[in-house]
């Protein structure tokens, strides 16, 4: 589920590219003031687009810093502080969280030891407690093997829309944060089409189109039918950001880069398939 | 805010026993005592339970009907005041709006929950929902602009990434492409006079 939502980088402006790594780098070393130096593994472009949103709508000066970064470690970065760089620092240890007791649940063998090795202390009770109710439903739906992926990404959805609405700045973008929800569950369910059908893991598309699976090209199939559908969901989405980009102060660019360019390119290489990982 | 017949997983217009089928199979796959050692998960699958029961029950008492197309003014003030929660955003408020109404089979009905399933993204409800109420009332100028509207913006997707391929959005079309070749070609025929 992580790391769909990033920028093309080749379609940024130089400048954007500067403050769109001074985010990155701004939870990136934030993690590891909290939470350790191993923390900074668990940085995604998720919890990153999650800042870059939340100053959208900020009303406070934006600040930057200058931090070491042990890669390479000679030269200072500008990183970006402040109030959104924390909300996505706790919003990528959330993520990971969510990750190991997923792990716990499923899997068995080296993975199932490795995670209890793994265990920290909880840090986001509020994020847990907000979004509890959705959480429970998707797995709930797993459990029953819910044969319609529409509904399980409904519960994404509405799962990421839940975290949106603890901060007052990404409130405003909630409906949008909803559509991208839906969509980064979807996105993964096709990505994942071969893994979850080899290790015989719940995926809704597998349920939904039983009678086509088998040969060689059903999983190209099975993505050709989607297609439409998710095709629709980003015109969506691109077009709940029309509604608010005018009450956005900063990072319009980036935020348009994300989903104008990013996005789709990700759902080309997931639709295309090409050897190298999404 | 579901279609009972959704819920049960059934057409519209099926008989009595294939609606006591399908109830019967669901209620074996959700049955609370399955998550005995799991309360969060009992709940859920009771709310389920419940669901379900609520549209059987509902099918069964509606099934003689008919489709009646007469509103009682109960259904359409609360018609209306889902159409003020979809214009002013609240979608979550509408949807809970449209499951009090006792009419199910109305077309509006219908057109209010194809649009809110068309705001939230749901491609293949929406196209579902949105066609049932433009079928239902073809003369209706509004539930035919709305299932316009839905299809175009199905097939227009913005998307400068896939040029490659005409097909998509972005991409030039075949006229206009062999149009602009042709210029192309007497730019450069017209060069090459020159030189020579």
């Amino acid at each position: 589920m992580i790391g769909y939502i990033k920028p093309d980088p080749d379609e940024f402006k130089v400048k954007e590219l500067k403050i769109y790594n001074a985010y990155y780098c701004g939870i990136c070393t934030s993690l590891a003031r909290k939470y350790g130096p191993f923390s900074r593994l668990i940085l995604s472009y998720d919890a990153t687009f999650y800042s870059i949103l939340e100053d959208a709508f900020s009303d406070s000066q934006r600040k930057f810093g200058k931090v070491r970064c042990p890669l390479p470690p000679f030269q200072k970065r500008m990183v970006v502080k402040g109030k959104s760089v924390d909300i996505g620092t706790e919003f990528s240890k959330f993520g990971f969280d969510l990750k190991i007791d997923d792990i716990k649940r499923d899997s068995n063998g080296i993975k199932h030891l490795l995670s209890f090795a793994l265990v920290q202390f909880k840090t986001n009770e509020n994020f847990f407690r907000i979004s509890k109710p959705y959480l429970d439903k998707i797995l709930f739906c797993e459990m029953t093997e819910e044969p319609d992926p529409m509904e399980v990404a409904d519960q994404f959805g509405r799962f990421a829309e839940s975290i949106a609405r603890s901060s007052k700045n990404l409130e405003r973008s909630s409906m949008m944060i909803y559509l991208i929800g839906r969509w980064v569950y979807l996105i993964d369910a096709l990505d994942d089409l071969e893994k979850d059908f080899k290790s015989k893991n719940y995926n809704p598309f597998l349920l939904k189109y039983k009678s086509l699976l088998g040969g060689e090209e059903s999983f190209k199939e099975i993505k050709d039918k989607e297609k439409a559908s998710i095709d629709f969901l980003m015109v969506r989405i691109q077009e709940e950001f029309a509604k608010i980009e005018n009450d956005m102060v900063m990072n319009k660019n980036l935020i348009e880069n994300v989903l104008f360019y990013g996005m789709p390119k990700v759902m080309k290489k997931v639709f295309e398939k090409k050897d190298d990982k999404v | 805010m579901k279609d009972p017949y959704e819920v049960l997983g059934v057409r519209h217009g099926a008989t009595k026993e294939e609606i006591r089928d399908a109830y019967r199979e669901l209620i074996k796959k959700y049955h609370p005592d399955k998550f005995r050692d799991n309360p969060d998960m009992k709940n859920l699958a009771e709310e389920k339970v419940k669901e379900i029961n609520e549209a059987y029950n509902y099918l069964l008492d509606h099934q003689d009907d008919g489709s009646s197309s007469s509103v009682n003014s109960g259904d359409q003030q609360i018609f209306d005041q889902v159409r003020k929660k979809i214009d002013g955003g609240d979608l979550y408020g509408a949807e809970d709006l449209l499951i009090n109404i006792s009419d199910k089979s109305n077309p509006e009905w219908y057109f209010l929950s194809g649009l809110i399933y068309f705001k939230q993204g749901w491609y293949d409800k929406a196209e579902s929902y949105l066609r049932y109420a433009h079928e239902a009332k073809p003369e209706n100028k509004e539930y035919d602009e709305v299932y316009r509207q839905f299809l175009r913006s199905s097939r227009h997707n913005y998307n400068p990434t896939m040029s490659g391929n005409p097909n998509q959005g972005g991409g030039m079309n075949d006229e206009v492409g062999t149009c602009l070749s042709c210029c192309a070609a007497l730019a450069c025929a017209d060069i090459c006079c020159h030189c020579i």
